[in-house]
């Protein structure tokens, strides 16, 4: 909100420079956000813009923040003239309030034998320099006074107005308004206008209709001064586009006292500038108000919220500075009467804010001063940790992307994906409306943006969630995912020790020994529209699906316009942390050497490694230790529809070093097991 | 045999004289010192000498021997810088190394670290809730009430009536206080939702950190013990802090805090408006009717909750003038941090 510093000081002589102003507001939670220095006519002035917070509807005006200042200042507040003579004549208007609740008052008064024409300059300028366009002197003055009194009011031409009367009802389906600057609204009764006896003629406390507006040819007017129902005025001002100063001030709540005070010094100003006569008398519509409410304010409580050490003198004094009253109370407690204009302040916190806004927030001290307390590290933070450390160490860059995502993504599967995705009802763009279930896609994108900006090769992960629908009304099951995208590299060698297949598999594998991940571990097979048939898999700890993974198909390559082929894993993390097991326990170190056998065998290709390992290890074989894989041959030396599979197997004993002979039964033993069971042949 | 050697003494001294490059060098070195040389033919010949002879003529030798190397090296001074003996190929210590690969953990989840692991150390716990929530827990606990603007459409992405993504991590006080009794010193990162369109200031997805303290006695001075404390360990041991009355629903008395600007140490510069001075958090005593709403006695307990934007804080720290550049994951970004 802008003002002036000149106008301000028509109401406090706070005896500040504007800088000095500035920083007294800003102090007591009134951003000044801009200041600039301008001419009036043959003065200087300053324009101030101040952010005022949305509790605070009563400092939306010059006179609201003239009682701060003199509250901050602790100079005296000086109020403009609201007094004015009054003609013969009676108002002669009905006015009907058909909706209480949502306008509580309405009052109206009728000026008549005007002369409407342009205002003197110095109304013109002000209004100018606070952002509003001069009209004329009628609308000028009602814009003035609002900017004073952060009461908005309307002035409708009174021989326009249908059997003079005025009727604040909800609008009937089909009618129509046409407004100030021309806008042709289509009205319903969600919509709370002000009519005459035939039509609507304003959208209430939003803006007037062209049909009754005050122009050059007016007489006589009807000067409006109300409160409406806040709700009701932001829904209306939102509905159609329509943020006005006044819808702006009605959404926050004006004074309901204020209401009337505002139309006098309307009133008042209209007749010096305008001319005229007011109507004897007026008419106000109200519904009964309660007594202004009285908070009990504990200096107790005061000082333990504040650590302060504040006297009752000084907390009193604060508050009267700032139009509360104190009503006595017993020793230690005040009993606060709370102005019309504080509709904020309900409860004894909401005085003690007040106090301590006053009193400085920077001058109460600052404690340092607090017990010990030890705050345990949980066990899903030391996982991320571990598991953020080693991927980074691994060449991976952390990426965070959208968990809203386009309704194209979800057509595809991740490890957790169920059921149709969340939707949100309101999205900023259509169609990107999902919550997405896995985070595959989003590092797709990702690797994407990399490529088109001039890294080929990256290796990216994702750790974060998941949202899988559960049935309506409930809160979906947020489940945290670990995405990896990998790449080599260097152009990708083809066969075992290159394949990024089983570099993206052994990633896996060593977050899991890093973690101590309990629980058997179980590589399957995996038919997922995300990687290709041969290169993807599955895998489950503890019998529960642990992670799928693989080489993105062609399919997918294509889909996301990718000039390389990475491969991708998402994990449940959420698992991973269940299963780990970061603790150490020592073992003793073995006293006797193992012995190494190196075995190479040639199976056909259907045979697997976890075959030949469970073979191994099922043998019966004495001693053994440790199967290892180290190589995968199919070449020259090894017939067609063969493979040549090697793999080292560490013997020991706990008591002694073995001899040759009985490790080599051993071997022997195992190399008749894979000979029987799986038809191999030693190379 | 000592008139032999005495001569080859002569004939080598001379020689040495005329040496004028390294292989010449390297070739008399062979010639007279080598182990096939001519020096070892006469030590090799040593033990066929009676014992008496054999003794004089070793010494001998071995003077010569090393009156040889001496010159030699000598000569190597004078005809070269150095003398190398042969030429071989020479390590290039300049060439780059092997660097193993290196990724990085994304800016604004260090920046959550290191805000972590500062709070930490004042005995705040790290705890998180659900990003989905119940409109109960966005809004009504934290008493906001229902006609608040923050309610509408413009400013919440709804699932239904009552699901919706939470726009602030303060829902997480709610659901820790629910669960918990005094004392709690919290603090909750994550994700929250508003519907903003995105350009260089806005995302419709941005990252926050809640912070709760609730214990008896905790007063307004300990919310700005603890936060200056902050202030001073992540900005910097100069770093100042004020604050200024503001107004959230869940908090009262509510504070916006303000640090000096680390770049232009409070002077005024383009990152700080020219005001010296940048809001980086908002604070306040956790209101007495959110107390009642989770069913803690506000007569008995206080307590204060402070939030604050993380992309906010990544990006003064270190000077990021696009929120775009968080969520795009370019690796020339990210490798920067």
């Amino acid at each position: 909100m802008k003002i002036t510093y000149n106008w301000l000081k028509e109401y406090c002589d706070f005896g500040l420079p504007p800088e000095g102003l500035a920083e007294v507001l800003t102090g007591a939670g009134f951003v000044v956000a801009g200041m600039r220095a301008i001419r009036l006519g043959r003065n200087g002035d300053h324009v101030i813009e101040i952010e005022v917070t949305s509790n605070r509807p009563d400092c939306l005006g010059v006179i609201g923040i003239a009682r701060e200042v003199a509250a901050l200042t602790r100079k005296p507040l000086k109020f403009p003239p609201v007094r004015y003579n009054t003609g013969k004549k009676a108002v002669e208007v009905k006015v009907t309030v058909e909706e209480p609740e949502l306008c509580p008052r309405y009052t109206a008064r009728v000026i008549r034998g005007i002369k409407v024409g342009p205002s003197p300059a110095w109304l013109q300028q002000r209004l100018e320099a606070v952002g509003l366009r001069p009209i004329n002197n009628v609308v000028d003055v009602t814009n003035y006074v609002l900017m004073e009194w952060s009461q908005p009011l309307h002035a409708f031409d009174l021989d326009r107005l249908d059997s003079k009367e005025i009727v604040v009802r909800r609008a009937l389906s089909g009618e129509r308004l046409v407004t100030i600057d021309g806008a042709k609204l289509d009205l319903n009764p969600e919509v709370l206008v002000i009519a005459d006896a035939a039509r609507p003629v304003a959208l209430a406390g939003v803006m007037g209709g062209r049909d009754t507006e005050v122009d050059e040819g007016t007489c006589n007017i009807l000067l409006e001064s109300a409160r409406f129902r806040p709700a009701t005025v932001r829904r209306m001002a939102r509905r159609f586009g329509l943020k006005t100063e006044s819808s702006y001030r009605f959404e926050r709540g004006v004074d309901i006292e204020g209401v009337e005070l505002a139309s006098r010094r309307a009133t008042a100003l209209i007749l010096e500038l305008a001319g005229g006569e007011a109507a004897k008398d007026t008419v106000d519509v109200r519904i009964k108000v309660g007594a202004r409410c009285n908070v009990p304010l504990r200096l107790a409580r005061l000082n333990a919220i504040l650590g302060t050490n504040l006297e009752e003198g000084v907390v009193s004094n604060t508050l009267c500075r700032l139009g509360f009253e104190i009503k006595g109370g017993k020793r230690g407690v005040l009993e606060v009467n709370v102005p019309s204009f504080r509709g904020d302040v309900t409860q004894e916190i909401d005085l003690i804010e007040e106090v301590a806004r006053v009193y400085g927030y920077n001058n109460i001290p600052t404690n340092t001063a607090l017990p010990i307390h030890v705050s345990p590290i949980g066990k899903q933070e030391r996982v991320e940790e571990r598991v953020r450390g080693l991927l980074a160490g691994w060449g991976f860059f952390e990426a965070v992307t959208y968990s809203i995502v386009e309704d194209s993504e979800t057509s595809r599967a991740g490890l957790l994906t169920g059921g149709r995705p969340l939707r949100i009802r309101n999205p900023i763009r259509a169609g990107e409306d999902c919550l997405r279930q896995t985070l595959l896609g989003n590092l797709l994108r990702a690797k994407r943006h990399n490529q088109d900006y001039g890294t080929p090769r990256v290796r990216l992960y994702e750790l974060s969630k998941v949202y899988l629908p559960e049935e309506e009304q409930k809160l979906p099951v947020e489940k945290t995912c670990l995405g990896l995208l990998y790449e080599e590299d260097l152009t990708v060698v083809e066969g075992y020790a290159k394949d990024p297949f089983y570099a993206l598999r052994g990633l896996l594998e060593g977050l899991l020994s890093a973690l101590g991940a309990k629980g058997d571990i179980c590589w399957e097979g995996l038919a997922n529209p995300f990687f290709t048939r041969e290169k993807s898999c599955k895998a489950s700890l503890g019998g529960e699906p642990l992670a799928i993974l693989g080489e993105v198909s062609k399919e997918i390559v294509k889909t996301y316009d990718l000039r390389s082929t990475p491969c991708l894993a998402e994990i449940d993390f959420d698992l991973l942390v269940e299963k780990a097991d970061m603790t150490s326990t020592f073992q003793r170190l073995p006293l006797y050497p193992p012995i190494d056998r190196d075995i190479a065998i040639v199976v056909d290709e259907g045979v697997t490694w976890a075959e030949i390992e469970s073979c191994v290890r099922g043998a019966g074989a004495k001693f053994l230790e440790k199967v290892e894989f180290f190589d995968l041959y199919r070449g020259k030396q090894v017939p067609p529809g063969k493979k040549s599979v090697a793999f080292r197997i560490h013997f020991r004993a706990p008591d002694r070093t073995l001899t040759g002979e009985e490790v080599d039964r051993a071997r022997e033993v195992i190399i008749s097991e894979l000979t029987r069971r799986l038809g191999a042949t030693v190379r | 045999m000592k008139e032999a050697l005495l001569e080859l003494r002569e004939k080598a001294l001379e020689e040495l004289k005329s040496l004028r490059s390294a292989e010449e060098l390297e070739l008399f070195r062979v010639k007279y010192l080598g182990r096939k040389g001519l020096l070892s033919k006469y030590m090799a010949q040593l033990s066929t000498l009676p014992p008496d002879e054999k003794r004089v003529v070793g010494k001998l030798a071995n003077e010569i021997k090393v009156e040889l190397t001496r010159g030699l090296e000598e000569a190597c001074r004078g005809v070269l810088q150095y003398a190398p003996t042969k030429v071989s190929p020479v390590m290039d210590v300049s060439l780059p190394g092997h660097m193993p690969p290196r990724g990085r953990t994304h800016p604004l989840v260090q920046t959550i670290q290191e805000i972590k692991e500062i709070f930490g150390r004042m005995g705040f716990q790290v705890v998180s809730g659900p990003e989905v929530e119940l409109e109960y827990f966005n809004f009504e606990a934290l008493n906001i009430p229902p006609d608040h603007p923050s309610r509408d459409d413009f400013d919440t992405f709804y699932v239904s009536d009552d699901i919706l993504l939470r726009s602030q991590t303060s829902t997480v006080q709610i659901r820790v206080m629910q669960k918990q009794k005094p004392p709690i010193r919290i603090i909750a990162p994550g994700k929250v939702f508003r519907p903003d369109t995105v350009d260089a200031r806005h995302s419709f997805m941005f990252h926050q950190i809640e912070g709760l303290m609730v214990e008896e006695g905790v007063n307004f001075g300990h919310l700005k013990g603890v936060l200056s404390l902050f202030a001073r360990t992540y900005f910097g041991p100069d770093t100042r802090m004020r604050l200024r009355p503001s107004f959230f629903p869940f908090t009262e008395p509510s504070a916006e805090v303000e640090i000096s600007c680390s770049l232009c140490k409070g002077k005024g510069c383009s990152v700080c408006g020219g005001s010296g001075w940048l809001e980086i958090l908002g604070a306040g005593m956790v209101h007495p009717n959110v107390f009642k709403a989770v069913g803690y006695d506000p007569e008995q307990y206080t307590g204060f909750a402070f939030g604050m934007g993380v992309e906010r804080i990544a990006m003064l720290k270190y000077g990021i003038d696009d929120i775009r550049l968080f969520f795009e994951n370019d690796v020339r970004f990210l490798s920067q941090f």
